[in-house]
């Protein structure tokens, strides 16, 4: 059946490309039609961008404080000490999405639930398989002769092909073993609101005390069913091995999500996030058509209770895999295509528009708000490396001529230097930063394992537009365009071969 | 508490962004605030670079804090002595105008030493010599007593003195020497004569004309000669006409008139590189009325097929 030609969703579609690529075409335009005017837009701009860096930097030292704080926590007796009856009927599930992932990516993850100080009798593990990928049974026959005895459950679901309404993306298949679950769960009688569910990445590995944290917050916190709960995804799992520049891509991953726990009116759920049971039935479970289901739940959850709710930032990280492939060609190419995924999040502005429209129990200024936000980050996403990186230095260049003899010209590139070198103080703290985030180093690297640590800072003006801005572009264009992106298998890859 | 802080830091970051940006974009275009008279003066600035760098400036007679390269900032628009001092150079001085946004920029400033370096680069007595396009990196000389031809290096560090020819009795009146391109032979000319000897070569090839030297004999005093560029043919300029010799031995030379000349004292310029002949002549014209002018005779390989079409009514 021929599809409805709907006018307002393309236009909602279009408008993110449309601000990213005017932003651009206009400081093109004005680098080399009007070059003193150009001058002054790059200085306001570079201004800008290095107080936005600092400050970031700034919400960034505070989270990595407060985190560095809290990791040591017995969250469990944290919980145990706060006397609340409900405490002793919260079950944790944790459902695993596994798509080509191997034995050697989700045991690691299964040992870390395994070892997490949590009570396993109060443990549900679902692991979602895809029913097309072909040994998906062999995989879930293996898992289950280890893990059948170790936590209060064991299931394994598979997800069927076809089902109509459906894409073949990671919440489709997520949403399949939610719905197991709430059968299981119906049958042995265990209330929804006594359920936290969590949506993991195959490759995530939990700490120790990820659960008691989690469980802590959600007892304390007010509204504990209007809430999601976002870790902070760290890459370590194989982060020694991984190239220099898909570490610092990462890193900054990272880094980004501490940043925006911090500012909790623009925290959204992002890959391995949390949330009540309930919650997840109410809101009618993970979009099963779309890519980011990650962070179309949070939205979901949002309309679904008029604004009134929110993401709590746990300050406890879970460990993820580095994407990266079997050379240096193939990794850029895999880290291009996994943040051109996590890019195409911007498939929530329209989302969010259209359902803006339809709701009026959302006052108009928090709907302004959230719909600022959401194009805020994904266009400075798109643009800020591409200007800073790319357009500024070519521009430089290419008016030094147009410049000559004018006082802008010598001083232009003069402040330009100024503020970079502000830049370069950011970085040197972030560079600082990540060590403290490190797993130990394998004792078979060697001394200049660290060494790499450290140059691998300068990949960030090639990193900034190359695995930055521009699958962020790329996206949104595609999104403009109609060529709209199904779910891509990001490799994994743990040892140093 | 967290959030109390973060408030903090971005009402700064707001107030930072709205205090730097007059203050930095003024700065940028070249605004000064005049705080004596309380208002803003647009400023202009000199940028100036020496060679070499490290010459202490000054403007005015004061000498400014910088070295070259410096930039001399927010000056306000007017004339500036500006002048440059390095020990061991000869000072530098102009008279520079700034004007309000602009920068003037001076980087072609040359200090040229006081202790010129001055080296001897052969060991013998040298009151003549020649540098030909050839071999750039000798000097070729005759000996003051006319009976030699030798070349020395002009490395100072290389002191090696060659004599190609000796035994020569050269006459006093040698109108010029010419080394060519293959730089196994040298004319020189005087008179109606020109002399071609070939260089004794290390290694002599079979075949080739060795220590054969021949002359050649001009009807009319000879005003310029020039080596073809394949180095086997000598182009000749008499005050009577054109002609170019091919280099087979003694007496059996190839003899091409190219053109008849009118200018008795014909100037001339060689193009080596594109075998084109550029001269002086008086010809007559289409009105019939004789013509000074500067002509260009292309005698080039690729032009051969058209040159010998044209010369056809001048060939003997």
């Amino acid at each position: 059946m021929r599809e409805v030609f709907d006018l307002q969703k393309r236009a909602f579609e279009i408008i993110p490309a449309f601000i990213s690529w005017s932003i651009l075409l206009i400081f093109i335009s004005f680098a080399f039609l009007r070059p003193k005017a150009y001058a002054l837009i790059i200085i306001i701009f570079d201004i800008y961008w290095v107080i936005r860096l600092c400050y970031l930097t700034s919400l960034l030292t505070m989270a990595h404080h407060r985190l560095n704080q809290e990791k040591n926590k017995n969250w469990l007796s944290l919980s145990a000490r706060l006397s609340n009856p409900q405490i002793k009927k919260i079950y944790q599930a944790i459902i695993f999405p596994v798509y080509r992932e191997g034995l050697d990516i989700l045991i690691p993850s299964l040992e870390a639930i395994n070892n997490a100080n949590y009570p396993k009798e109060k443990v549900i593990v679902v692991m979602a398989f895809e029913d097309r990928i072909k040994d998906s049974r062999e995989k879930a026959r293996e898992l289950e002769l280890r893990y059948k005895n170790s936590f209060f459950l064991f299931l394994s679901t598979f997800h069927p092909d076809g089902i109509a309404g459906e894409a073949k993306t990671k919440g489709s298949n997520a949403t399949w073993a939610a719905k197991k679950l709430v059968n299981i769960l119906d049958d042995k009688n265990i209330r929804y609101e006594d359920v936290i569910v969590s949506c993991f990445d195959a490759d995530t590995c939990v700490e120790r005390e990820y659960f008691g944290c989690l469980l802590y917050h959600f007892l304390t916190v007010e509204k504990p069913l209007q809430c999601s709960y976002q870790p902070i995804p760290v890459y370590n799992n194989n982060i020694w091995y991984a190239p220099s520049f898909a570490r610092v891509v990462e890193i900054s991953s990272s880094y980004f999500e501490l940043i925006d726990g911090v500012r909790l009116e623009k925290f959204v759920t992002f890959s391995s996030h949390s949330m009540s049971f309930k919650t997840l039935v109410d809101v009618d479970y993970w979009p099963v058509d779309k890519v980011s289901d990650d962070s179309l739940i949070f939205w979901k959850a949002y309309l679904h209770y008029n604004a009134d709710y929110r993401v709590i930032p746990m300050y406890i990280t879970v460990s993820m895999d580095v994407a990266h492939g079997r050379n240096l060609f193939h990794t850029l190419v895999v880290q291009y295509r996994q943040k051109r995924r996590w890019a195409w999040g911007i498939e929530v502005f329209p989302y969010v528009m259209a359902n803006f429209r339809n709701n009026t129990l959302i006052p108009f200024n928090k709907k302004f708000r959230k719909v600022f936000q959401i194009l805020d980050s994904h266009v400075s996403w798109a643009t800020y490396a591409m200007i800073l990186t790319v357009i500024s230095p070519i521009a430089m260049l290419v008016n030094s001529y147009a410049f000559r003899g004018a006082v802008i010209g010598y001083n232009l590139a003069k402040i330009t230097g100024v503020l970079f070198s502000l830049t370069n103080i950011t970085v040197i703290l972030w560079m600082v930063l990540s060590f403290t985030l490190l797993p130990p180093k394998p004792k078979e690297l060697k001394f200049r394992a660290w060494i790499k640590l450290v140059t691998q800072w300068l990949f960030i003006p090639i990193v900034m537009p190359l695995i930055g801005s521009t699958p962020a572009l790329d996206a949104q264009t595609r999104l403009a365009l109609g060529k709209y992106m199904g779910f891509t298998y990001t490799e994994k890859k743990r040892d140093s071969s | 508490m967290v959030q109390k802080v973060r408030a903090i830091l971005f009402y700064i970051s707001v107030i930072l962004f709205f205090v730097l940006i007059p203050s930095v974009l003024l700065y940028s275009f070249g605004y000064k605030l005049d705080i004596s008279k309380l208002r803003i003066i647009k400023t202009g600035l000199i940028y100036v670079e020496s060679v070499p760098v490290g010459a202490k400036v000054y403007l005015n007679g004061r000498r400014i804090k910088y070295t070259t390269p410096a930039a001399i900032e927010e000056l306000l628009p007017g004339v500036y002595k500006l002048s440059l001092a390095l020990e061991g150079y000869y000072p530098w001085y102009q008279e520079v105008l700034v004007e309000p946004g602009k920068a003037n920029i001076l980087q072609d400033i040359i200090l040229f030493s006081t202790k010129p370096h001055l080296e001897k680069i052969n060991i013998s007595d040298v009151y003549d010599f020649y540098v030909f396009p050839a071999d750039k990196d000798n000097a070729y000389y005759i000996s003051d007593n006319k009976s030699t031809i030798a070349k020395t290096s002009l490395n100072p560090k290389d002191r090696e003195l060659n004599i190609l020819f000796g035994n020569l009795e050269l006459p006093e009146n040698i109108k010029d020497l010419s080394l060519s391109p293959d730089k196994k032979k040298i004319f020189y000319y005087f008179g109606n004569r020109l002399e071609v000897l070939y260089v004794p070569s290390e290694k002599p090839e079979r075949n080739q004309i060795k220590d054969i030297n021949f002359s050649i004999n001009t009807e009319r005093k000879i005003l310029n000669a020039f080596w073809y560029s394949d180095s086997e043919h000598v182009l000749i300029m008499t005050d009577k006409d054109i002609k170019i010799y091919e280099l087979i031995s003694q007496g059996k030379n190839n003899i091409v008139t190219l053109l008849n000349i009118n200018d008795k004292r014909s100037k001339a310029f060689y193009d080596i590189d594109d075998d084109i002949l550029y001269f002086t002549d008086i010809q007559d014209g289409p009105d019939g009325k004789s013509h000074k002018g500067l002509y260009r005779l292309d005698i080039s390989k690729k032009s051969l097929f058209t040159f010998f079409k044209d010369i056809e009514g001048n060939i003997k």
